[in-house]
């Protein structure tokens, strides 16, 4: 059963929520018209803003931990 | 009816000019917003202790609280950016094109506030990455926790690419007027960019929008954030399908009143009546009616269901909601806000751009309520009375309550600061502005 070998959370993450961020990248490389440079661009902004949040989210929780000095490992 | 024709320099006017007026309300939201975090750097200091949710000895059991509810209520109030997008770019209602920028950026703020509010939630905030990332291959196999977090980084972040694909064509050709010393990061935002890309940005914000709209109304707050309470079959407060249309009809309620508030606060303040104008503000609220009607009718199936017949332990916790003095105003309000748009519907001279105002600001006011009631009451009425011997009942702690002036003063100061760098009206939109006479409204009530 696929349930049972695929995890629930695997099938409805890749599976059922990606699809719309799929349709997206395909849209931008597939669609007319088009220019690869542009599609680039816009998976470079993606990737990006992806990066920055998650580099922002570390930093700002670096900073707390130095600051208040839990007195453990991050 | 527009007064006068939109121009450029009008959606430019906030960046060339600093009022008295801004420099005031900047300093009293920036007080409140250090105030706040200082509070919560108290609360970093001494632990979740200080506030009611620090465990299960106290609060009758209740360790999600007014933080949670303020988190759902955030991310909820960040769907006015999509449903606005997606009404111009994939449903070619044009004459939001306006409101279209305000919407996103109040996306981002919403996300921003939510995402602080986990943090603020946690009792080792400093833990939150260097735990979530490497344990990702695992737990997104089985936590709602992952997933949420997934999704709301996917949310977050394609309407980030939406706002800086959009700016590129505003930047380019309004940059002569924009602030010279900002000109670094107008550079990194049009970088590489040609008119001849116009077209295919177009359509690659067409694919954003058309993703966006699947994922955050569907799969965001009609699906991992109501799936982080109705799968727990324990707490019958919580459990159950009816929670992802629910919550949808909640958050697209907020979010409408947001862009509401929002739209006419700035349209006052920088005389853009004839951008934003009556027959848009209008419009929106009629919008705001039906997502309330969808939230009151959603309400009642809840009520119905869970006081006829019901098992005992929903009964339970059914019976306490609606005699609960948070629940019966929440509602009541939402009546209020109901009769209102629906007089103005049969009668346009009820109308007013103020009034809308203000029945959205009772409608956020409810949303906010109902959503801290929703979480707390789920705690506080398990199906086995885990907690009968914990004392008292929770109420939120001083330290929970300045977190909403808190989150409210930065969100809108991410405005004020946006609205000194870029242009929050599209210049798409001052460009084709043209008065709707005809009557858009069979759009909503049709």
């Amino acid at each position: 059963m696929t349930w049972e070998t695929i995890p629930v959370g695997v099938w409805l993450i890749f599976g059922i929520v990606g699809l719309p961020v799929y349709a997206i990248f395909l849209g931008w490389f597939l669609g007319k018209p088009r220019n690869p440079k542009t599609s680039v661009l816009g998976v470079t902004v993606f990737l990006t803003l992806v990066s920055a949040v998650w580099i922002g989210l570390y930093l700002t929780t670096v900073m707390i931990g130095f600051i208040f000095d839990f007195g453990g490992l991050a | 009816m527009s007064q006068k024709e939109a121009t450029p320099e009008d959606i430019l006017r906030p960046m060339q000019s600093t009022g008295r007026w801004y420099k005031i309300i900047f300093a009293v939201l920036a007080l409140i917003a250090v105030g706040w975090m200082a509070i919560w750097g108290y609360q970093l200091e001494h632990g979740l202790a200080v506030t009611n949710l620090s465990d299960w000895g106290s609060g009758g059991g209740v360790t999600w609280g007014l933080y949670i509810g303020a988190f759902i209520w955030w991310v909820g109030i960040a769907h006015g950016g999509i449903i606005i997008s997606a009404a111009v770019r994939l449903f070619g209602m044009d004459r939001y094109q306006p409101v279209a920028r305000l919407a996103e950026l109040l996306t981002i703020a919403g996300l921003a506030m939510a995402g602080t509010y986990i943090l603020v939630h946690m009792g080792r905030p400093d833990r939150v990455v260097s735990s979530v990332i490497p344990a990702y291959p695992w737990t997104v196999q089985s936590s709602p926790l992952a997933w949420d977090i997934t999704v709301i980084t996917l949310y977050l972040v394609l309407t980030a690419t939406y706002l800086v694909l959009t700016l590129r064509y505003d930047v380019h050709r309004l940059r002569d007027q924009m602030p010279k010393k900002l000109g670094p990061v107008y550079s990194i935002i049009t970088v590489g960019y040609s008119k001849k890309e116009d077209q295919i940005i177009e359509r690659m914000v067409w694919w954003l929008a058309l993703g966006i709209i699947i994922l955050a109304p569907l799969l965001l707050h009609g699906g991992v954030i109501p799936w982080l309470f109705a799968l727990l079959p324990g707490m019958p407060g919580w459990m159950g399908a009816i929670q992802g249309p629910q919550f949808l009809s909640i958050a697209l309620t907020s979010a409408l009143a947001g862009v509401i508030v929002l739209a006419t606060g700035l349209r006052r303040v920088y005389d853009w009546d004839h951008i934003l104008t009556d027959d848009v503000i209008r419009g929106l609220t009629l919008w705001l009616g039906l997502f309330s009607l969808l939230f009151i009718w959603l309400q009642l199936q809840s009520v119905v269901t869970g006081l006829y017949a019901a098992p005992l332990d929903v009964a339970a916790v059914t019976s306490t909601m609606v005699t609960h003095p948070v629940y019966v105003i929440a509602i009541g309000l939402m009546v209020v806000v109901l009769a209102y748009i629906f007089a103005q519907a049969l009668r346009p001279s009820v109308f007013t751009p103020l009034r809308s105002v203000a029945i959205a600001l009772l409608a956020l006011y409810a949303t906010l309520t109902e959503k801290i009631l929703f979480v707390v009451e789920g705690l506080q009425y398990p199906t086995f009375s885990l907690y009968s011997g914990v004392p008292g009942p929770y109420f939120p702690s001083w330290i929970e309550m300045t977190s909403i002036a808190g989150t409210i003063s930065l969100a809108i100061l991410i405005f004020m600061v946006v609205l000194k760098v870029f242009p929050v009206i599209e210049l798409h939109a001052v460009e084709d502005h043209h008065d709707h006479d005809e009557d858009h409204d069979e759009e909503v009530t049709a």
